[in-house]
């Protein structure tokens, strides 16, 4: 037998294995059910045409399966083609933003367009699908740094989530059935899942396995391919768009379900598949185990209700990719951007000034509104705004939106110096992440634990997610890159236990979603004391810090030069930013964006010194999240939004801005 | 306009308030054993133990449906109450609520500064809607919460709940008599449905309660439990609730797919579905496993309409009784 002929061979006969297991798992998840029945009454049932138990197996456990098939395979197979075009070991439908944005788009369907979801379910998660595509296309260069991609990718999904959950929030009668499918279910009726989607992805899956040989070339390089003739342009783009309709006509079945198409093509590659062709195939097979497998998982679990399958992935994958982020990291090491940023021509001095005019304005503004009205001149100067009402309700509330904002501020700043990563973000290092699965854990496990508990559960979920993301990086020394992407992962994971957490909440699920959206609502004057000690304890220091950080943020070699203690600085300075993000976020839950964007506007006012940079944008961070605050009361009063979904709203197209200035 | 004549009740209260504060430290001494008599304070028992109160309440914000229900069954129209829109789509009762009660936004994140406003002299929630704006809210005005949901290990049923927390209410309010009559009223209700189910010739006297709706194209059916409270209700006219998920439900009701109602199919299947879900028009309608359920092929599937709320007080009871005997009446 030659060469090839072995590997065919082999090829093969894991196939064959593959299917299997997809066999015998199929056959697994057949037998699970709410009614009753073991495998023999259901073979049996079968054969002698039990009428009762072919419209169990057939018309609703069958479904699940077939669906479980085709969404399995079809997220591995995009996963498998995106990994090829971004060059990236980490990309998937998932961490790209694809089923984010194609979730958010359903549920902003469900809210404003009532009717077309049900008409139209393809169409409108395709759309949110290529526009999460899109903006990460666009977003994250030509080059497809993995990197940047990873990270662009999560800030995407970051964004669609936030606005996601504020929706879901607002408008919760609308979306109440859209909550356990937003962490991707195969729940079936019928075969009309089944019969909607397998055009779509049979099509797609085809057309990849026709362009294999083309995905191959593209792997060459892309000069060597254009040498070999091949459209890189066009392979690229049938690439992206199969892979988009793949994940869309998934989402639209099963909701978005995430790291499938991480593992599946790993999988295939650790077995030692080679070309595409074979790896589609391979990675169909395997993407369809591991998802009927998990939600086996899920049922076996607690049987009789619904985890969401999205949710178990998520926990599965979690690990596997703070694995993949360890390798990758370790390989892109030495790979830092520098942080860059303007100086203006107004002096310091004058802009502190100015700044500090605009936040007293904005505070007053939020001040004098509250109960349906703003406060007229006249009741302003005659001291309304020190009356008991406005006393004990709204000046709590400003002032913690102001520290909470000039605190995550502060933790970015401190993120970005010491990561020398301009994406640095509390969000992004699994801060928040962390810090909601504690805050969740103590509401939704622990539910007779008083409502004190949730920040410290907060607090605590936060440290023990910097300490996991620390230790995991330990070897790499703490390199920057690998300290992002570990942050990463445990976010995916993070957000997948929130899922879980979300979804067995029930009935409270409402506090839950709004502590997630992060809210400076019901906050009183025993937060504003916590806060503000944290804030004046941990200023200083960070001032004290700011040479050290100012010499780090040019490059390692330059610090060793120095004479810094490299280490040290970095790990104390992590300690310092942990503290400010974890005190944030135990008061006013996951606000993201903050942390991204006043530093980044601070840098391009004041330059890149941290001591310039440091209270601008703590100046910048805290007028944020006060507009924020008072938009959120003013626009649907007596309804509150949550300002974190504004900040959000307000932050995100000048997040995008930077992005692309990158 | 309006924003005016509330700013001038709203001071005119805060007069009232500032007399009624002066009173309560001599009120507070008095506490007579009875609890309520004419002249001296009345004792309301709620999670947190014992309350004094000097005067009725006269008013009272209620932030979950089944208050505001409760006031309005004992002739008190609430001053706030949360989340306005909704109530009117889930609760069908036979008391209005007045056009002019403040909504004070959702029930879930009720607005404290409306709140504060109202100059409200009591507050009543439920333990898991409000527990962390609790101590906001008694800043602002004494509070009563109740726990509609008492876990097993408090030896009270959902059922004995609602009436202990209504008969409370009732002392608050000082309509003590007006509670006592709808809840007479409510056993009549009970004595003339349990006569009617029985002069009608039904099947089966079995029924499964469930409050439905579709979750993304997938149904799913709260199915009542029979620890759940709108089970209890249905049973004293006579008819037997025929779910059992196996195990106390805090909520009472489990919430589970379409397979699990293979095990009540020889029941009658009596569903809470609001009309804009499409639940059986697309949902069920080529459901091999649905359309297989006797209850589904010997046409015993029962609509009571989407704005019968079974989790509330006495007047909902009434609408429950009503609807069901009305729908099985067919």
């Amino acid at each position: 037998m030659n060469e090839q002929g072995k590997s065919v061979f082999y090829s093969f006969f894991l196939l064959i294995v593959g299917l299997s297991l997809l066999l015998v798992i199929s056959g697994l998840h057949l037998t699970q059910g709410q009614a009753q029945f073991t495998l023999k009454e259901l073979v049996l049932g079968l054969w002698e045409g039990d009428g009762r138990i072919q419209s169990v197996v057939l018309g609703v456990r069958m479904p699940r399966v077939a669906v479980g098939l085709l969404a399995g395979g079809a997220l591995a197979m995009a996963g498998l083609v995106l990994q090829t075009l971004t060059k990236n070991p980490l990309a998937s439908a998932g961490t790209l933003g694809i089923n984010a944005g194609a979730y958010f788009m359903v549920v902003a369907a469900a809210v404003f367009l009532p009717g077309i979801n049900s008409s139209y379910p393809f169409i409108v998660s395709f759309l949110g699908s290529a526009l999460a595509a899109l903006l990460v296309f666009s977003l994250a260069g030509r080059a497809m740094d993995p990197v940047r991609v990873a990270l662009t990718g999560m800030i995407v999904s970051l964004l669609f989530a936030a606005v996601t959950s504020g929706l879901q929030l607002m408008f919760e009668q609308e979306t109440n059935g859209l909550f356990l499918w937003g962490a991707g279910t195969l729940i079936q009726n019928d075969w009309s899942g089944f019969r909607f989607a397998l055009p779509f992805i049979v099509c797609a899956g085809l057309l990849l396995l026709l362009l294999g040989k083309q995905f191959d070339l593209l792997l060459l390089g892309e000069e060597a391919a254009a040498g070999l003739g091949a459209s890189i342009q066009r392979i690229k783009a049938a690439g992206w768009l199969l892979a988009i309709v793949l994940a869309a006509a998934t989402v639209s079945v099963a909701g978005p379900i995430g790291f499938i198409g991480l593992m599946a093509p790993h999988i295939v590659r650790m077995l030692g598949i080679r070309g595409h062709r074979q790896q589609l195939i391979h990675a169909f097979v395997w993407g369809a185990f591991l998802l009927i497998a998990a939600d086996v998982l899920a049922r076996f679990i607690q049987p009789g209700s619904e985890i969401p399958v999205g949710a178990i992935t998520a926990l599965i994958g979690g690990p596997w990719l703070m694995y993949l982020a360890y390798r990758t990291g370790k390989r892109y090491k030495g790979q830092n951007q520098t942080l860059r940023g303007n100086r203006s021509k107004l002096s310091f001095p004058w802009l502190i000034t100015s700044m500090v005019a605009v936040l007293l304005v904005v505070a007053i503004g939020a001040l004098a509104f509250g109960g349906g009205s703003f406060y007229g001149f006249s009741e302003i100067v005659s001291g309304a705004l020190f009356d008991t009402v406005t006393v004990q309700f709204r000046w709590p509330r400003v002032l913690v939106a102001f520290l909470v904002g000039a605190l995550l501020a502060l933790c970015g700043v401190l993120l970005q110096s010491v990561l020398r990563n301009p994406l640095g973000d509390p969000s992004i290092l699994g801060i928040t992440s962390g810090g909601g699965v504690g805050a969740l854990s103590v509401i939704v496990l622990f539910p007779s634990l008083s409502f004190a508990w949730v920040p410290v559960g907060a607090a605590t979920g936060a440290g023990l997610a910097i300490v996991v993301i620390l230790l995991a990086t330990k070897r790499s020394n703490w390199e920057p890159i690998s300290l992002a992407l570990m942050g990463v992962a445990v976010s995916a994971m993070g957000s997948g236990i929130i899922q879980i957490l979300t979804v067995k909440a029930g009935v409270g699920v409402a506090p839950v979603l709004l502590w997630l959206a992060g809210s400076t609502y019901g906050m009183n004057w025993q937060d504003v004391w916590f806060l503000a000690f944290v804030l004046i304890a941990l200023v200083p220091i960070s001032y004290s810090f700011s040479r050290q950080l100012d010499v780090l943020a040019l490059n390692q070699e330059v610090s060793v030069t120095l004479g810094l203690r490299i280490q040290l600085v970095r790990a104390l300075v992590l300690l310092l930013a942990v503290g400010a993000g974890a005190a944030a976020v135990a008061v006013a839950g996951a606000i993201s964006f903050i942390g991204l964007l006043a530093p980044h506007a601070a840098r391009g006012i004041v330059g890149v010194k941290t001591r310039f940079v440091v209270p601008v944008s703590m100046l910048l961070g805290g007028i944020l999240l006060v507009t924020a605050d008072l938009l959120g009361r003013f626009v649907l009063y007596p309804k509150d939004i949550p300002s974190g979904l504004l900040v959000a709203i307000i932050g995100a197209p000048y997040l995008l801005y930077i992005m692309k200035k990158l | 306009m309006k924003k005016r004549h509330l700013f001038v009740a709203a001071s005119a209260f805060m007069l009232l308030a500032a007399c009624n504060s002066s009173n309560d430290g001599n009120g507070q001494e008095n506490t007579s054993e009875d609890g309520n008599s004419d002249t001296g304070s009345i004792t309301v028992t709620d999670i947190q133990g014992e309350q004094t109160f000097t005067e009725p309440a006269k008013r009272v914000v209620a932030l979950d449906w089944t208050y505001v229900e409760n006031l309005l069954a004992l002739g008190v129209q609430p001053v706030g109450v949360a989340d306005v829109e909704n109530y009117h789509k889930w609760v069908d009762i036979r008391e209005e609520l007045s056009d002019d009660v403040v909504d004070v936004g959702l029930r879930t994140e009720p607005n404290l500064e409306a709140i504060a406003q109202l100059e409200p002299d009591l507050i009543i929630s439920a333990n898991y809607r409000s527990e962390n704006i609790e101590q906001e809210l008694k800043d602002i005005a004494p509070m009563l919460i109740f726990d509609p949901y008492p876990e097993e290990s408090k030896g009270i049923t959902h059922y004995e709940e609602m009436e202990t927390t209504f008969r409370e209410m009732a002392k608050v309010l000082d309509k003590e008599a007006e509670g006592e009559a709808i809840l007479a009223e409510l056993d009549e209700k009970y004595e003339e449905g349990k006569e009617k189910i029985e002069s009608m010739d039904l099947e089966t006297r079995d029924f499964v309660l469930t409050m439905a709706y579709t979750d993304n194209q997938a149904p799913v059916f709260r199915l009542f439990n029979p620890n759940g409270m709108a089970p209890a209700i249905l049973e004293k006219i006579g008819l037997n609730n025929a779910y059992d998920s196996g195990s106390f439900e805090l909520y009472g009701y489990a919430t589970t797919g379409v397979e699990e109602l293979l095990s009540v199919e020889d029941a009658n299947f009596l569903h809470i579905v609001q009309d804009d879900d499409g639940l059986f028009e697309e949902g069920l309608a080529n459901n091999a496993v649905w359309n297989d359920l006797n209850f589904v092929k010997e046409g015993r599937v029962y609509a009571l309409g989407g704005d019968t709320w079974p989790y509330g007080g006495p007047l909902s009871a009434m609408t429950l009784i009503d609807r069901t005997v009305e729908a099985l009446d067919q």
